[in-house]
């Protein structure tokens, strides 16, 4: 159970920043039981006021897992989704030092989409003679979004998500060196996001001609496909640990209205550097830098008909924090974030609002374990 | 920032970091034996092994399910164990069962809550593996180097 506290220097990031936000409230309870020596089962109900996101409790993740042996599991039912290094563990922030994990990959608004899926999932390790071993996850599903998960334009209303399928692997490398740890992660998706646009809406297409006489504004906006592949290191040596990670997102989105909204690709990337170390028993310091860019064709945001301003274009995060364990079941964190650029800053394109281009996020959070 | 250096100062001198590095390193200097239950054929044991069979990634040898126990926390040649055997730290080793516990993916080994608890079930598992204080009599359990 965690209850934490945000405030920014500018811009509304997760919820009213600016203002000050006590919104940032988790509670996980879970269970899960040894059944025999290879088969277990587990579930977590989970839920938050973070911010701009407000969950109802809802089943986290639910599965059972069968270790038939050492290079070959199964799990099946709403299984928690590898990718990255932390993805899997992006809810467990007795885990990890940072409060906010690098948001490029490991987004909080995403995190009810990505951290699980409904489906199956094979794992295991693999020895692999003197070069170390290597640990693999495959799986297949559907994605379980929840409507709020989504931000939509004002204009509109979301009326359902459906995903097709998703799918993905995993591979870490173990090499004979103590602490490394080297892989890639692939996540591939179809979504479907029915959406209504208004009346006024609805009226300047029509009387514009680019939607047929028949349109009522519904319509249909896919993203065929979405695909995520992260390239991860991550390197523990006595107290410190350091992690990269370079991930590259590409979409393909397209309407059932294609004058309107014709057919697009996109291609991010986002990347990050991490450190920490235990300076004591109770005590760890982080530092981490990571960038955003939404169109690695154009890093520096000049092209005036995708970004409005260069800074839209990019988001360049420098954080610290630092983690003190009162006790092995309950931790306080304090984070400063140092940020330029605002392309992760959820912005309705019909606002006037201009966000600042240079801002700082300072969050303290407190977590109870049991 | 220098706010946060400032915090980072008052929060080291509450808690005394030179007397936690003392305790750390009288830890260090306690060494630790690895038993196995007698009837165990193995003659030595590979530390990526132990390190794999602790952190519950292994799930047999020798036609059993392996059985892993740690002895209790307050122990010191934990730590060293933990260090020379599992290569993490204490809070590496926690953030890991962390993971571990709140994904449902599995739960550490028991603790035995004395060097007499971990012979006794070393004794009644034939997977069984665990480690003593290096001064403390096995008993009947065997004594296995590692390597």
């Amino acid at each position: 159970m965690s209850e934490g506290a945000f405030i920014s220097t500018a811009n509304d990031y997760i919820g009213t920043s600016s203002r000050g936000s006590l919104e940032m409230f988790e509670a996980g309870l879970n269970v899960s039981s040894e059944i025999t020596d290879r088969l277990r089962a587990g579930v977590q109900l989970f839920a938050r006021d973070v911010g701009a996101f407000h969950d109802l409790p809802r089943i986290d993740w639910a599965f059972l897992q069968y270790q038939h042996r050492r290079w070959l599991g199964f799990r099946a039912g709403v299984v928690k989704m590898p990718f990255g290094l932390y993805n899997e563990y992006a809810d467990i922030d007795a885990a990890r030092v940072p409060i906010l994990m690098p948001q490029g990959v490991y987004s909080v608004r995403n995190r009810e989409a990505l951290l699980a899926h409904r489906g199956f999932a094979l794992y295991g390790t693999v020895p692999i003679a003197r070069a170390g071993e290597l640990d693999y996850q495959v799986w297949l599903g559907t994605l379980i979004i929840p409507d709020n998960a989504i931000s939509i334009s004002s204009n509109a209303r979301l009326d359902g998500i459906d995903t097709r399928y998703v799918t993905g692997g995993q591979v870490f490398w173990h090499p004979p060196v103590d602490g490394l740890r080297l892989g890639g992660s692939y996540v591939r998706t179809s979504i479907d996001f029915r959406v209504t646009v208004d009346a006024a809406t609805t009226a300047a297409l029509l009387a514009a001609g680019i939607v047929p006489p028949s349109f009522d504004g519904s319509l249909v906006i896919s993203q065929r496909p979405a695909t995520l592949a992260i390239a991860s290191a991550e390197y523990q040596h006595g107290r410190w640990m350091f992690a990269g990670e370079y991930a590259r997102v590409y979409k393909r989105e397209r309407s059932t209205i294609p004058v309107a909204l014709p057919t697009r690709d996109s291609d991010g990337e986002l990347f990050y550097g991490m450190a920490t170390y235990q300076l004591t028993r109770c005590h760890a310091l982080g530092a981490y830098y990571s960038v955003q860019h939404p169109d690695v064709d154009d890093r520096g945001g000049r092209d005036r008909t995708k970004f409005p301003e260069r800074h839209f274009a990019f988001q360049r995060d420098l954080a610290a924090t630092l983690r003190f364990d009162v006790n092995e079941h309950w931790l306080w964190k304090a984070e400063a974030h140092f940020i330029d650029g605002v392309a992760d800053l959820t912005l309705d394109p019909l606002s006037d609002a201009k966000p600042a281009r240079r801002w700082g996020l300072f969050l303290v959070r407190t977590t109870v374990t049991f | 920032m220098r706010a946060l250096v400032l915090a980072i100062l008052a929060a080291l001198a509450v808690t005394g970091h030179s007397a936690t590095v003392k305790a750390v390193h009288a830890e260090e200097r306690e060494g630790f034996k690895v038993i196995v239950h007698p009837d165990n054929p193995a003659r030595e044991l590979e530390r990526g092994f132990l390190r794999s069979a602790f952190l519950k990634k292994s799930t047999e040898w020798h036609g059993e399910t392996v059985r892993p126990i740690d002895l209790a926390t307050r122990f010191t040649v934990r730590d060293r164990f933990t260090t020379d055997v599992i290569g993490k730290t204490r809070a590496q080793l926690r953030s890991y069962w962390n993971q571990q516990i709140f994904s449902g993916k599995g739960v550490p080994p028991p603790e035995g809550e004395s060097a007499a608890a971990v012979i006794a079930y070393v004794l009644a598992h034939r997977g069984a593996v665990g480690y003593l204080p290096a001064s403390v009599d096995p008993g009947k359990a065997r004594v296995v180097p590692v390597r």
